[in-house]
Parts: C-alpha cells; sequence; structure tokens
C-alpha cells in the first residue's frame, strides 16, 4: 500500500525539521509502547546524541550522557515528538514543534554561550 | 552570481583546490623517480574523481541534501559510524599535511623551522574561517591559487618531448623489477591524493553553500570536468617538470627542500620562491577545505545546523568542531612530525577508506527519492562499479605496500 509506512526505512535516520525549517538533528531512535492484550503502539520519534550512542551500544550512550550532563542538563535529555506532530514525511521529517522549546538546541546554546562567545569574533 | 561566470569560478577553485601537499608531493617523488612513466595514474585517478564528484554535487543540487547527510538517512547510522569514524581520523592527519606543507614553505623562504611556523599557520587557517565567508574562502583561494600555473609555464618552458609525456599515459612497469614495490606504492598513493574523499564531500556541501538547485545541473557537469581536469593537469604538470628536472640529475625528493629545486631549472632564482609561493598556497586552500569538510561530515550526519556563511555563535557545534581539528593539526605539526612522511602515509591511507565512501554511491544515485529523474545512467553506473572494485582491490595490497615500497 501506498500509504504504508516503514518505521526504519521512512523515519529512522531522517533529518528532523522543525515547523520554522530549524534542523533539530537525525531521527536517533523510535518509541514503542507495548500494550496488555493489544498490539504495541509507536508513539513518538527521538533524537539526541544519547540514543543515538545507546543504538551503538548502551556503554556508549551512557558514556554520552555522563559527558553531555556535565556541561548542561539540559543537553543530555533526548527530544521526544509524538507522531501526531508529524506535519510531513519525505526525506526530512517535518514536526509542529518549536526546536528553541526542546532540548534539541540545547548543546548549541550552550557552547555559543559559554565558549564561542568568549572566543573574539564570536559574540553576535 | 550569473551562470557562466560561476562556472568559471568553479573550475578555477577547482584547480586549486587541487593541488595541494598531497598531490605535489607524490606527483613530485613520482617525476624524480619514474620520469613520465606514472602519469598514467593521474590520468585514470583524474576520471575517476570527475565522476564521483559529479555525482555528489548532483545528489545535493537535486535533493538538497549532501552525500554525507544521504548517507545517513538512507543506509542509518550503523552503517555510517565506521565511515564517518574513519573519515574522521584521517581528515585530521591530512589537515595536518596540509598546515605542515604551508608551514615548509614559509620555511623555504624565512629559514624558521616549521615546527614553529605550525602554530601561527593553524590560526591563520581559524581565522579565516571563524571570520570569513563561503565566497570569500573560495574567491580568495582561486585568485591566489593562479601562482600554481607556474608548473605549467615551466613545463612549456622546459620544452619535453611529447612523445615520452604520451607514452607515460599508457601503464607500464618499471624497467629495474625490483623498484616494483617502490612503483607500486606511489602509484596507489597518487590515486589516494587525487581520488580524496574530503573533495568528494566538501563539494557536495559547496553545492548547498551556494545554493544550486536543478537549473545548475549543467554547470555542475562542467565544474566537474574542467575543474578537476584542468586541477590533474597542474597535477601532472608537477610530474612532467620533475622528470625533467630532478630525474636526470638523481634528486630524489625526500624533503620539500629537494622538491623545491625543481623550479630552479626553468626559472632560476625565481624557482624555489615560486614553488614555495604555490606549495603556500595550495596548502593553505587545502587546509580550509579539510578543516571545513570534517565540520561538514559531522554535522551533516548528525543532523545539526551547518554552514559557513553562518556566524560561529549560530552554528557553534560546526565551528567548534573546525577550531578542534585545526588545533589538532596544528599540534601534531608542533610535534615535529615530518610532513612529507605525514603526507604519504595519509594519502595511502585514503585508499583503505575509499571502497567504504564509493560504495553508497552505486544505491544512492539511482535512488528516485533522491534524484527523481536525475538519476545514474549505465554509464555512471559501470563507472562507480569499476571505482568500487579497484578500491576494495588496492585497499587489500595498500599495507603491504606501505611496508615494503614507503620508506
Amino acid at each position: 500500500m501506498a500509504d504504508d509506512m516503514h518505521l526504519v526505512r521512512d523515519l529512522l535516520d531522517k533529518q528532523l525539521v522543525d515547523r520554522d525549517g530549524r534542523l533539530m538533528g537525525k531521527v536517533d531512535g523510535i518509541v514503542i509502547q507495548p500494550r496488555r492484550g493489544k498490539a504495541p503502539r509507536v508513539t513518538a520519534i527521538e533524537t539526541g546524541a544519547v540514543v543515538l550512542g545507546a543504538r551503538l551500544h548502551p556503554a556508549i550512550g551512557r558514556r554520552v550522557e555522563r559527558l553531555l550532563a556535565r556541561l548542561t542538563k539540559r543537553a543530555a535529555e533526548p527530544v521526544r515528538v509524538p507522531l501526531e506532530k508529524i506535519l510531513h514525511r519525505g526525506l526530512e521529517i517535518q514536526v509542529e514543534v518549536d526546536a528553541r522549546r526542546t532540548s534539541a538546541l540545547a548543546l548549541e546554546r550552550w557552547l555559543a554561550e559559554k565558549i564561542v562567545g568568549r572566543i573574539p569574533g564570536g559574540r553576535p | 552570481m550569473k551562470g557562466p561566470l560561476k562556472v568559471v569560478l568553479g573550475i578555477v577553485t577547482s584547480i586549486c583546490g587541487f593541488i595541494e601537499v598531497g598531490s605535489m608531493s607524490t606527483s613530485a617523488q613520482a617525476g624524480a623517480e619514474f620520469g613520465m612513466r606514472l602519469l598514467w595514474a593521474i590520468a585514470i585517478a583524474t576520471i575517476c574523481l570527475i565522476f564521483l564528484v559529479e555525482m555528489s554535487g548532483r545528489i545535493a543540487l537535486v535533493s538538497k541534501h549532501t552525500l554525507v547527510s544521504a548517507v545517513r538517512e538512507r543506509f542509518g547510522f550503523r552503517f555510517q559510524a565506521v565511515p564517518l569514524g574513519a573519515e574522521i581520523v584521517l581528515d585530521t592527519l591530512v589537515l595536518a599535511a596540509e598546515i605542515g606543507g604551508a608551514c615548509v614553505a614559509l620555511q623555504l623562504v624565512t629559514g624558521i623551522s616549521y615546527r614553529w611556523l605550525a602554530i601561527p599557520v593553524g590560526l591563520l587557517v581559524w581565522g579565516l574561517l571563524w571570520l570569513g565567508t563561503f565566497s570569500l574562502i573560495e574567491n580568495g583561494v582561486s585568485a591566489l591559487g593562479m601562482v600554481t600555473l607556474a608548473f605549467v609555464v615551466a613545463t612549456f618552458v622546459l620544452r619535453p618531448d611529447w612523445r615520452a609525456v604520451a607514452s607515460g599515459l599508457v601503464p607500464s612497469l618499471p624497467k629495474a623489477s625490483g623498484s616494483l614495490p617502490r612503483y607500486g606504492f606511489l602509484a596507489v598513493s597518487i590515486l589516494g591524493a587525487t581520488i580524496s574523499p574530503y573533495l568528494v564531500n566538501f563539494y557536495s556541501s559547496g553545492a548547498i553553500e551556494e545554493h544550486w538547485g536543478e537549473k545548475d545541473f549543467w554547470p555542475n557537469r562542467i565544474t566537474a570536468a574542467l575543474g578537476m581536469g584542468f586541477g590533474s593537469v597542474v597535477s601532472a604538470a608537477v610530474l612532467v617538470v620533475a622528470a625533467l628536472t630532478l630525474a636526470p640529475r638523481g634528486i630524489r625528493v625526500e624533503a620539500f627542500q629537494q622538491g623545491a629545486l625543481m623550479l630552479v631549472p626553468p626559472f632560476g632564482s625565481w624557482g624555489v620562491p615560486l614553488f614555495a609561493a604555490a606549495l603556500f598556497v595550495g596548502c593553505l586552500g587545502a587546509a580550509l577545505e579539510v578543516a571545513l569538510n570534517l565540520a561538514y561530515a559531522l554535522s551533516q550526519s548528525l543532523g545539526w545546523n551547518w554552514g559557513e556563511d553562518q556566524k560561529p555563535h549560530e552554528d557553534a557545534r560546526f565551528s567548534l568542531v573546525y577550531t578542534a581539528a585545526i588545533l589538532a593539526g596544528s599540534l601534531i605539526m608542533a610535534a615535529g612530525l615530518n610532513p612529507l612522511k605525514l603526507t604519504l602515509f595519509s594519502m595511502a591511507l585514503t585508499v583503505v577508506v575509499l571502497p567504504l565512501v564509493v560504495l553508497p554511491f552505486l544505491e544512492l544515485m539511482n535512488d528516485p527519492h533522491y534524484l527523481r529523474t536525475y538519476r545514474n545512467g549505465w554509464i555512471g553506473n559501470l563507472v562507480v562499479l569499476v571505482v568500487l572494485v579497484a578500491a576494495f582491490l588496492l585497499a587489500l595490497v595498500v599495507i603491504p605496500l606501505e611496508v615494503v615500497g614507503g620508506g
């Protein structure tokens, strides 16, 4: 069927953009909820270095989490976007979210403020 | 910018991006040790490069996704993790080699050891990226890069036997059978220096930076063919000049100081400064491109915001990746690693990574989601397949060749 959505082919690893076209990262994970007596349900897509690291190996995920949490707690939190928020699905996955209100750009902003801003020529 | 001007500029940039520490040192060594005999390696490598670069530009201008981005999206992170990691390590080594080449160029004219120059040159590279824009870097490098045409002029001044030049384009084995490993090693190094993965990825990102669209389908083809084609003419000129000036005198290029002598017979006392200027400009341009490419590759694989035209605080992750890479490259050179040895080592290592870089082309360039009606024809697919098989075979022999023929 043309409308079928394949999780790995059509969602995983695709570029995630917010409603204004800001790059939020790639789709690093897919959240599936098991339900008693019913078929499991796909609920959300996730992005974040911790999710991605854990895909290679759980230990890498924990490493990345500790490292990021040391810089800023927020950067270690994966962004979870419910499936209902998907606006458009193609080469990019556009979601009805404002990236600035999620933790997707937390590391970017922390680095911009704490490091780039302190280097000559790096201030806005 | 208007079409034709854009194409001309693209071609000039490619010529100048082409001639950098890798192609200059492999060509100089090949010419000094084997005369015109290895010209075929440059020719074959250039044809392969033109095809790969055209494809990486085409996928970007049709889909607005770069090659690295598309590989992640289509093949997943697990497939990409190994080649990406390898490319980051390799780019860092090549970046160190380019910074080293620029430092050696300055050493040739000032006499100050390259180790002391590594940090200032690194700062220059970083400052240009931190404060500059994509077009400033591209146009600046191409304007300065005209100096590399000195090698082409030198070729004509020296009046080579054109029949010998032409016969070098046909693959042949060296006369002394004992020199076969060295010959093989240099042939592989030339292939690695010419078909550099960084160039292919960089070109793809450049198409996005310059907002190329479907109307740039033909400009992309022409830029790829003529730019890489002319670039390899400069590279071939280095080989021919080395064959005419260094080989008869029995000078082998074991350090850049010996390579610098090749322009003395045609240009006299201008020879060494011209060689130094060409080496400096070529390496500076390549260092800018490799540093950017490292940041492009990581950002695109992880889906970060990226672009040289954005201010560093707008894409902090991207900017800090190239900052860290340049710092690492400068420190490697400041530690006193031999720049020429590092160059040859990383060029040969490139060949090991190459199959993993070429493999996705087979699938991606035929994917209608990315290329719509601009998919590969049978010629394109055949070339990719041939490059892929050749790259696999070369990757198998490169380690033994490195040991036997690298010295």
